[in-house]
């Protein structure tokens, strides 16, 4: 028995020692993103752990020291890590940062774009910083790091590009999956009536209008002029449903949408840090899809 | 300051009603009934004409809207002949989903739906198979 668990061991440790290639992240679903097109070539250490939120989360001195055994380090970008042109103070010449979201075009609020219910002229040129909720990106994500990958690690290219070619036909899989769901609701009932706006590569995927209820962002307090609005907005589209994220508390929604007609709907995942059933980028993609037609069509 | 009792009576209820009026407002507008989605979606719908082109004759197709079958033929059925639908056209678009199957053995091929609304240009979409489609098509017309 002893035997047995000590070569269990052996073998866990030495899987860790012999990964050609040691990768951090500062985000989970570049985590899931980084495993998938790694595979048992890269080891990853993701720096948020589940329930972790993103938009609060700073690298503590534990967190770099994770860090300093990694070549390469992922980043989401779009401002979602603040600290992020700071960090490279705290590495090594021979480490690098990849801003992954830097190459994926960035959804602004304006009043042209259409893709906004309530806010164009509350907060025009804002960014909204979760590219990920558009399996189109993450395609685009998986390449980005498939080339990235390639050029620090160059004697695994090919199984990087095998193992990114493989996920990218399974995300295509999954977003027909999600055009399906999506065509249960009526085109022009097709109104996200969420807390706040992480839902806008979503809603251009799917020909959605995005109705941020609460605000652009969790860390900027809506004034009473937007709440007013946001209340006539939910009463003269008629909204059946508005979405609470799942670390959010529902209780100020409910109070927000009393007597408009709305219901509160299942909660969506915006960051990804969700639960133990939604350990990967696909599972937190189809319980938002889900969580959606069923909010919009019951 | 004694005054009258019933006038001084009336001043406190004018009083109480000025003050609870915008309160009732304010309720009032929190219990009105909100309109029903069905009202505000209901679309006339408009006579439109679905034709198909391929390579490959495929041997069922369906197309359907919202979960109802708008249109199944075969190739011993109509599928030649195009079809012409009553669909709701709202500015935001429809949503058709596209099922179709080819006998086995055809090599990956296309398939083109047109929708030609009264009063509207034409617009077509085509569709890429191996040995079977099963996707939304989305076509709309006003931007």
């Amino acid at each position: 028995m002893i035997r047995r668990i000590t070569l269990l061991l052996w073998c866990a440790l030495a899987s860790s020692a012999w990964a050609d290639l040691k990768v951090a992240t500062l985000h989970p679903v570049l985590t899931d993103l980084a495993q998938q097109v790694g595979g048992k070539h890269v080891e990853v250490i993701g720096l948020l752990k589940l329930g972790g939120d993103p938009h609060n989360f700073s690298p503590s001195s534990s967190d770099i020291r994770k860090m300093s055994t990694a070549r390469l380090i992922l980043a989401s970008g779009k401002g979602m890590e603040p600290y992020l042109p700071k960090l490279p103070d705290s590495l090594t010449k021979e480490q690098k940062i990849l801003d992954v979201g830097k190459t994926i075009p960035s959804l602004t609020i304006s009043e042209e774009s259409g893709l906004f219910v309530c806010c164009p002229h509350h907060s025009e040129g804002s960014l909204d910083p979760h590219w990920w909720h558009s399996v189109k990106n993450m395609q685009r994500a998986t390449k980005i790091v498939s080339k990235a990958f390639a050029k620090v690690d160059p004697s695994n290219a090919a199984t990087y590009a095998a193992q990114a070619k493989a996920y990218e036909k399974h995300l295509e899989t999954l977003a027909k999956w999600a055009r399906k769901e999506v065509a249960k609701i009526s085109r022009d009932r097709r109104k996200l009536a969420t807390a706040h706006a992480a839902y806008t590569y979503f809603c251009q995927d799917f020909g959605f209008q995005s109705m941020p209820v609460q605000g652009l962002t969790k860390e900027r307090e809506p004034s009473s002029q937007y709440l007013a609005d946001v209340i006539t907005d939910l009463k003269d589209n008629s909204i059946k449903a508005v979405f609470p994220e799942a670390q959010a508390n529902p209780k100020v929604l409910k109070e927000m949408v009393r007597g408009t007609g709305a219901k509160i709907g299942g909660k969506l995942f915006a960051d990804y840090t969700g639960n133990a059933k939604t350990t990967t980028y696909e599972a937190m993609f189809r319980h938002n899809v889900t969580t959606i037609v069923k909010g919009l069509t019951k | 300051m004694r005054g009258f009792p019933l006038i001084n009576g009336a001043l406190i209820l004018l009083a109480l009603g000025l003050a609870l009026a915008p309160l009732w407002q304010l309720t009032n507008a929190q219990t009105e009934t909100p309109t029903t989605t069905s009202e505000v979606t209901e679309h006339t719908k408009v006579p439109t004409e679905v034709s198909v082109r391929y390579a490959h004759a495929p041997t069922k197709l369906t197309i359907s809207h919202l979960g109802q079958d708008l249109w199944s033929a075969t190739t011993a059925n109509g599928i030649n002949e195009g079809i012409e639908l009553e669909l709701p056209l709202p500015k935001e678009g429809i949503d058709l989903h596209v099922t179709a199957t080819w006998p086995a053995g055809t090599p990956s091929t296309a398939l083109e739906i047109t929708l030609e609304p009264e009063a509207l240009p034409e617009q077509s979409h085509v569709l890429w198979g191996d040995g079977s489609v099963d996707d939304i098509l989305t076509f709309q017309w006003h931007e």
